[in-house]
Parts: structure tokens; sequence; C-alpha cells
């Protein structure tokens, strides 16, 4: 083929595969699309509904949960420097199923932990006036995650429980953050989701860290 | 499927670009080892091609302590172009990425073209070419202009929406692919990938100074860019390598400057400024040609 023929050639080549890679583009933008309306129909994070349905399970167990929670609120929980990798965004509180299902999606993430994760971190902290935004970090204890790059985030400071660890329906979640004194400047609040062998969520803590 | 539309995040993507990058070289050097073992054992070790070899290495360290100067730079241009002047936003997908890594072989048949039909250009890419031996370490044997010329030819991915992390993991897979076939000891592969992928048998043409050979075998990982563009040639005589005239040489800085040493005599010999631009901008054939004519 002469020169001109074959550079031809290559700008078709070049146009179809560029074609091809298009192709995901409004898929991508239909899932996006997808995604949002069933957050704005069901708010409540991904992960908690999971430990929702294991709930249905176990609500023998409710009473003495609720009273796990009412001795927790006196209980405090202190992080020093503790670094997360995973994803990040500033998102309305709305649509934090979105972020986790970014967070779930990152294959080359989970793919870099050297050993079985026992918690997923999610850290919402720069909370908006009207607490429906901020900026929140999923993610995993940053040791556990080889080669080691950027924290996403780092935890400090001493936390109030909210909701001490145990398996809780995306309500009672919920009922959780109800329970922060919105009187004092909230500076973050950190949930603990902690995994079984298969990586499902089997329990949750919720913690609160005034300033 | 649902892997490949997966979305990945920049980090994700230089951490596999860091990876591939490090482990292949851990790779190469082990199977470098046992190339040499089997030229020992059939009682081909020289110590031209001991000398050969660690001049190989050597031009590498030289290469990589002139991209740690300018990567900075050549990064920017990409993410310039890219923050600027992109025509659409393609996701960090697994997808893109195969995508980029087509697109990137493509653009790199034609950068390895255009090597060996411009003088100045030549001028760093015969520092590859002109071992005489060939096994992995020749993989390795750069020229000081080797990082230039992939700009001008990955650039428009950037303009086409591929974010340069994944431009670089694409030319980093295009890249670490050809190492492995810098070798000898394989023979011929199956067929049909003999048709489909370059090979070492392709590539052992393309380094020879056989004249059916010259100027053929330009491709990256798929040999079909050659055989749809005429560029095609098949091993079938014994091959011998290196350039003419052979450099006999395995003083590492000689061999690393070759080219433009070559080069910038040429220039400053040359009879007039048209000349000058000749041998900079034709092929190195034509400057051969004119050295012939005179005699």
């Amino acid at each position: 083929m002469k020169l001109f023929g074959s550079l031809l050639t290559t700008g078709l080549i070049i146009g179809f595969v560029w074609g091809v890679a298009l192709l995901q583009v409004p898929s991508a933008q239909a899932n996006t699309a997808e995604e949002k309306a069933s957050s704005s129909a069901d708010p409540i994070p991904s992960l908690p509904q999971k430990i929702a349905k294991r709930d249905i399970n176990s609500r023998s167990k409710e009473g003495s949960r609720e009273l796990s929670a009412a001795k927790a609120n006196s209980q405090k929980t202190s992080f020093s420097d503790l670094a997360i990798t995973g994803v990040n965004k500033r998102i309305s509180l709305d649509n934090i199923a979105l972020l986790w299902q970014t967070f779930d999606a990152k294959t080359l993430l989970h793919a870099r932990l050297i050993k079985q994760p026992s918690k997923v971190y999610v850290y919402y902290q720069n909370f908006s006036k009207d607490y429906q935004s901020a900026d929140v970090s999923i993610g995993y204890f940053a040791d556990i995650v080889k080669p080691s790059t950027q924290a996403t985030a780092q935890i400090n400071g001493d936390y109030q429980q909210l909701l001490s660890k145990g398996a809780y329906t995306t309500d009672e979640l919920t009922t959780a953050w109800q329970k922060i004194d919105y009187r004092k400047p909230v500076h973050s609040v950190v949930e603990v989701h902690y995994l079984d062998k298969n990586n499902q969520s089997i329990s949750a803590e919720v913690l609160v860290n005034y300033l | 499927m649902e892997f490949l539309t997966s979305t990945f995040n920049t980090d994700d993507i230089w951490w596999l670009e860091t990876f591939i990058d490090d482990w292949f070289f851990v790779i190469a050097i082990a199977l470098f080892v046992v190339e040499m073992m089997r030229y020992a054992l059939k009682r081909k070790f020289t110590r031209n091609l001991l000398g050969d070899s660690v001049a190989n290495f050597i031009t590498l360290g030289a290469f990589i302590l002139l991209v740690a100067l300018v990567a900075a730079a050549y990064a920017g241009v990409f993410f310039y172009v890219y923050e600027n002047f992109r025509l659409v936003d393609l996701p960090l997908t697994p997808w893109t990425i195969l995508c980029c890594i087509v697109l990137a072989d493509i653009a790199y048949y034609w950068e390895h073209r255009f090597l060996h039909k411009n003088g100045f250009a030549w001028a760093t890419h015969t520092v590859h070419h002109s071992s005489p031996h060939f096994n992995i370490s020749v993989a390795y044997r750069h020229g000081p202009l080797d990082w230039l010329f992939p700009l001008f030819f990955h650039l428009p991915l950037a303009l086409l929406g591929f974010n340069p992390f994944i431009i670089f993991l694409a030319e980093v897979i295009v890249q670490v692919y050809q190492t492995l076939l810098h070798t000898e000891t394989v023979k011929k592969l199956p067929r049909p990938i003999e048709a489909i992928f370059n090979t070492p048998s392709h590539h052992r043409v393309h380094h020879a100074t056989n004249k059916q050979y010259l100027d053929k075998n330009y491709a990256g990982i798929f040999i079909i860019w050659d055989r749809m563009f005429g560029t095609f040639a098949k091993e079938e005589e014994k091959v011998t390598y290196g350039v003419y005239p052979a450099i006999k040489s395995v003083n590492p800085l000689k061999v690393f400057f070759s080219g433009y040493v070559k080069l910038a005599k040429q220039l400053w010999h040359a009879p007039s400024w048209s000349y000058r631009l000749m041998l900079l901008v034709k092929p190195p054939i034509w400057a051969w040609q004119q050295e012939q004519m005179k005699k």
C-alpha cells in the first residue's frame, strides 16, 4: 500500500477504534442517570442495605442492640492519624449510594489488599451549613493496601459513639444521625462497617466528633 | 463484560503502570540471564557479547537520567492538551485502556517508521539497532532522544479524550511487549500468532542488515499494521544484525552518542545548507547514496 493509502487506512482505523471507545460513553451516562434516579428514591447507602437484609433474620436481637446503643452514647473512641485509602468526593448526603458504587467498582483497589479487610470506614467532614452535603471518603485502612499511595483521608480526634458496633437496619442507621447534637458544630462523622470473610458488611458503628 | 466498564481512578492506573514497568524489568532480567546461559551452553558466549550487553544497560541508565529531567515537561504537554483541547471525555475503564492500547500501537507503528525514514530521528534510533547481537538487553539499548519522538505520535490520543495516565500506561504496555521480542531463543510461534502479533521472528527481521529485510516490520504489538501497509517481511534467510557501517565498539558513551556524533560530522562536512537540511529530513540511506555517488 502506498503511503497515502496507508495514512488514510490509519485514519479509518483510528476512527473505528475511537468509536468503539465512545460506545461506552452513552451507556456510562445512562448508568449514572439510573444510579441518580435510584439514589434519590432511596437515599440510604448500599452497604447499610446489606446490613438491613441480614437484620431481618435477627430481629430478636433488636432490644439488646438498643440497650447497647444507649450504653454506647457515653463511650468515646479516639483516632490518631488513621489513614484510609479508597474514594473521596464532595457529595450530597442523599447520593452516598453513588460513592459506594464507585468504591465497589474500584477493582484495582480491592486487588491491592494484602490481607482480608475487616472494616470499611466512611468519613464525613466539612459539612455544608444545612448538613445536606459533605466531603465523604470511603476506604480501607491504608496499611493493608499495597503498594501504598497517598491516603484518601486521615481520621483524627476523639469521637463519641452514636451507635455501638452491631447489626442495624437502614432506619436505625438514619436514626443514629438524628442523635447528633446539631446545636454543637460538627467536625466529622465516622461510620465503621465491619466485614465478614466474604467482604459483606455484618455490622456497623457510628461516631461523631464535635469541634 | 461488567469488568470492562468498571471505573478506575488515575491512582489505580498509575499504580498499574508502575507495577508493569517494574516487574516486567525483573522478568526481563531473569530471561536475559537464561539467554546468556543458553549462549554459554552453545559456546557462543563471547567477551564482545558481554561487553555489548553491559553497554546496553548503561545506555538504559543514561536514558533514564535524561527521562527524569524531562518527564515533568513531557507529561505536562499531555495534560495541557487533555485539559484544554480534548474532544470528548472517555471514562477510565478497562475498555478505554484496551482501545488506547490499540491506538497507541498504531501510533507506535508510525513513530517507528518515521524513526527509520528521517535522518534526525534515525540518529537516536540507530543506537538501538547498532548492536551486532540480538538478546533481551538490546531492548534496553537506547539513544539520547528516544523519549522525544513518542510525544508527537501519541499526543493526538489526548486530543481524542484519552486521559494521559491511560496513554502512558498504553505506551508502557506497547514497549514492554516488545522487550520480549529481542531474542534468538524463540524461533517461530504458532501460525495464528505469527499472523496477528509481532513475534521474535518478525522482530529479528526488523533488526537485520540483510538487504531484503531493510525497513521492514515496524510493528509494536500487532504485525497486522505491517501486513496492511506493505512493510512486512517474513524471516527466511538467516539474519545478520546491526547497522551499516558497524560501530564496532562496546564503549557505552560511544554507543549512546554514535548517531548524533555521526550526524554532526555529516552536517559539518556538508557542501551546502540545502544538503544539511536534507541530512536532517531525508532517510539515512539518502546520505549513504550521496556519498556513494561522490565516490
